[in-house]
């Protein structure tokens, strides 16, 4: 027989030595061209990007960096994830390997340990049959090509591929992944008809929600939940539905659920965090923005206001805390403000944010005078907030003013605030104009992206900080997704782009194309 | 992903200080799964080492099938206290029963070998089922180890579609077959009263009874059989699924 092995090189990815070299004693016997072994999650990325492993058996529990799944988001955000890779995710117990998660981001299966050698080679043999079965599918998804990889499926499905089921499932969500909803939905529906399987139930609903049908999509994963109670990805989308209607009661006891099952998500703790604040249960944000602030340094999802974010809502709840709360929540405060301080050392912007901090604590303390000193000093760096427009740390330099009885600081800000944001919007007028941006627009309804692209990057030169021109820029670079691009560097160069666009305010006719992008990229 | 990193993290209710059992249950459970795996590991290792005489060889066989048995009994032990707490979560997805047949016996294929029973399969390799991986190959995992355990020489594992449009899986022995009161069992009866000293405590039977009931499609559940005869006249495991 053709051995399926001999070429393969493996990767094994676990944080205990035992582990590793258990498993490894088992892969060698089945032949393989070479075993690699990491033990930690960074050590995994960076052999992979050396060697793109056709074989990687990673653990989900890596000790306190990365987990499994954050390897594998991050080797395929950098658009190093190749499509003959099989990724293996190895968790500690059975029947809870959540099989939901993002097309790019799903593992192409779960082991559960104990692993037996036998076991693992025909598990393995299975996989890399499908793999090679689908290869076609596969390296067209691998180029985000994502209309041919339809066509792919279609015809495995027409051939009656051994496969074909699996090969529905990736068509449909193919289509959730080009925004097409109605076309996903159908496709659900059709194998609901055969057999309500949780993924397909699971895609029903994600379609329901993005087709804005929400009462359905609540119904559908109520489903979903009915089977198996911790479905997260149907609790979230229940989440979702009642933020969209508004109704943020019933959204937080959603989230809530969500958190306690699956808490390492900076997305979900996000919404956590919002939620929380909609329905005034600051403990429960100040939880949330604590995870992201954990998870966030080892992450690739992470913000950089998160930090910031936090401090303020840690600084502001320690000040209504009591008792022995109150003093382990100063302690805290001061603990993470040290730090953040420290690292403010260069940044003006944070060094600001920094000084207001601080500034709150004093007044928490009842240390009117240093508050005082300390505002006064920031207070001069008012205009530069305003000059970059950022909303974030003025909104936090005029509570913490209002806190500390400065009314008159805090009125020439409010006065001078109006006053640049009309200035703000003659020249974002000026730069909307200029004659490069219209260039720009005209190539990129062309579908000249590249072109369009330059024409943007003109025009921002001109116009530094115009808020249209950028997110033209985002949008054109977005388009622009050759096969083999690194995402996450475009990712990068968007989110520096957008983040200068950071404080655009809900009221600003751009923020809801702003917010757009920022979740496109997102998806990156 | 991981349930165990994740309930690791204080509920939103309780307080650090008070942990849930299921916590610790949990936390247990995959201390023991992971000495499990290392102990399944060496023997594993021992046993490829084709010096040793054959009654070690066999010894260690059946070191290697009680250490399995023993993991079947901790994701026992687990799936039944999470059935009592938020009922069983299921995760139905497609499978090629073919795969479940076969990962069956390599799991096995040290103590098959040992003792030199053979396995014979009669099933479609296309054939495609909906059900819960996991649960399923926990189920029949169990199923199998019992049937290794009164055996003679033979075994056979069938999976048909019959007429009604269900999936029997059948699992046939050439032992003694099952006991009198066992072949009464039925899944929808009260918890079985457990005789712990015949050996036979029937909580596998009672946990494959609720995962095979807890599959349902449309109105019609899954269900267990258990009957003696058959092609070789020993016991006889129907399970079948919607």
């Amino acid at each position: 027989m053709y051995d399926l092995f001999s070429q393969k090189k493996v990767l094994i990815v676990d944080d205990f030595a035992e582990f590793r070299l258990s498993l490894r004693s088992m892969v060698d016997g089945f032949g393989c061209a070479s075993v690699d072994l990491a033990k930690s999650g960074e050590e995994a990325v960076s052999l992979y990007q050396q060697s793109r492993h056709q074989i990687v058996l990673c653990d989900y529990n890596l000790g306190e960096h990365q987990n499994g799944q954050q390897v594998l988001e991050e080797i395929s955000l950098r658009g190093w994830l190749s499509p003959d890779t099989i990724f293996v995710l190895i968790t500690a117990e059975t029947s809870l390997s959540m099989v939901m998660g993002a097309l790019e981001f799903r593992p192409d299966d779960y082991l559960s340990k104990p692993i037996n050698k036998a076991n693992l080679k025909t598990r393995l043999k299975r996989l890399l049959e499908q793999k090679s079965e689908l290869s076609d599918v596969y390296k067209a998804l691998g180029q985000h090509d994502y209309n041919l990889a339809r066509q792919r499926c279609a015809h495995h499905i027409k051939q009656k591929s051994r496969y074909r089921g699996q090969c529905y499932r990736l068509l449909a969500e193919i289509l959730l992944r080009q925004d097409k909803p109605a076309d996903a939905k159908t496709i659900y529906l059709q194998m609901i008809e055969v057999r309500a399987s949780l993924w397909a139930l699971q895609g029903l609903a994600q379609s329901l929600f993005m087709l804005n049908e929400f009462d359905a999509c609540i119904d559908a994963a109520q489903q979903v939940l009915s089977d198996n109670p911790r479905a997260i990805d149907a609790i979230d989308l229940i989440a979702q539905c009642y933020v969209a209607k508004h109704d943020y009661r019933q959204a937080y006891d959603f989230i809530k659920q969500a958190v306690h099952i699956s808490p390492r998500s900076i997305k979900r703790q996000r919404m956590a965090a919002s939620v929380a604040a909609q329905c005034n249960d600051k403990q429960v944000e100040l939880r949330a923005l604590r995870q992201i602030h954990e998870l966030g340094a080892h992450s690739v999802q992470a913000d950089p206001d998160d930090n910031v974010r936090y401090l303020n809502t840690l600084v502001a709840y320690s000040g209504d805390a009591t008792g022995v709360e109150r003093r382990r929540m100063v302690a805290e405060t001061q603990e993470q403000l040290t730090r953040f301080t420290r690292a403010a050392k260069h940044d003006d912007r944070l060094r600001q944010q920094s000084t207001i901090l601080q500034a709150q604590l004093a007044l928490t303390q009842g240390d009117a005078k240093v508050a005082e000193k300390l505002l006064t000093q920031v207070f001069e760096d008012a205009p530069e907030m305003m000059q970059h427009q950022d909303e974030l740390t003025i909104k936090m330099l005029q509570q913490t003013l209002t806190e500390a009885k400065m009314s008159e600081h805090q009125q020439h800000i409010e006065q001078q605030l109006k006053a640049s944001r009309q200035q703000h919007q003659a020249r974002e007028q000026q730069a909307a104009q200029s004659a490069s941006n219209v260039r720009g627009i005209k190539q990129y309804e062309m579908g000249d992206y590249i072109t369009a692209i330059d024409s943007f990057r003109d025009a921002l030169s001109d116009n530094a900080d115009s808020t249209a021109i950028t997110l033209n820029l985002v949008q054109a670079l977005l388009k622009h997704l050759p096969p083999g691009t690194d995402r996450l560097k475009v990712r990068d160069e968007c989110t520096r782009l957008l983040n200068q666009q950071r404080f655009l305010q809900p009221n600003n006719p751009r923020y809801k194309r702003y917010q757009m992008l920022k979740a496109k990229i997102h998806q990156l | 992903m991981s349930e165990l990193s994740d309930q690791m993290s204080p509920s939103p209710t309780a307080t650090p200080q008070q942990l849930d059992f299921s916590t610790v249950l949990a936390a247990c459970v995959h201390d023991m799964k992971n000495s499990l795996f290392m102990l399944l590991q060496s023997i594993e290792q021992l046993a490829d080492n084709n010096d040793l005489p054959a009654d070690q060889q066999q010894e260690l066989a059946k070191l290697h099938y009680e250490a399995y048995r023993v993991n079947t009994n901790l994701m026992q032990l687990l799936g039944l206290y999470r059935m009592e707490r938020d009922r069983l979560p299921l995760t139905i997805e497609e499978y090629f029963v073919s795969d479940l047949v076969e990962e069956l016996i390599v799991k096995n294929s040290l103590y098959l070998e040992s003792k030199g029973i053979e396995i014979e399969t009669d099933v479609d390799p296309d054939l495609v089922w909906y059900l819960d991986g996991d649960l399923i190959n926990n189920l029949l995992t169990d199923v199998v180890n019992n049937a290794l355990r009164y055996c003679d020489k033979r075994l056979m594992i069938r999976a048909q579609v019959c007429q009604q449009g269900l999936l029997n899986i059948t699992l046939e022995d050439d032992g003694p077959g099952y006991p009198e009161n066992m072949l009464q069992f039925r899944v929808d009866r009260e918890t079985q009263s457990f005789d712990v000293k015949s050996g036979r405590t029937g909580l596998g039977l009672y946990f494959a009874g609720l995962i095979a009931s807890s599959h349902k499609n449309k109105s019609v559940h899954g269900d267990i059989k258990l009957a003696n005869g058959g092609q070789y006249g020993g016991s006889v495991f129907t399970l079948t699924l919607p």
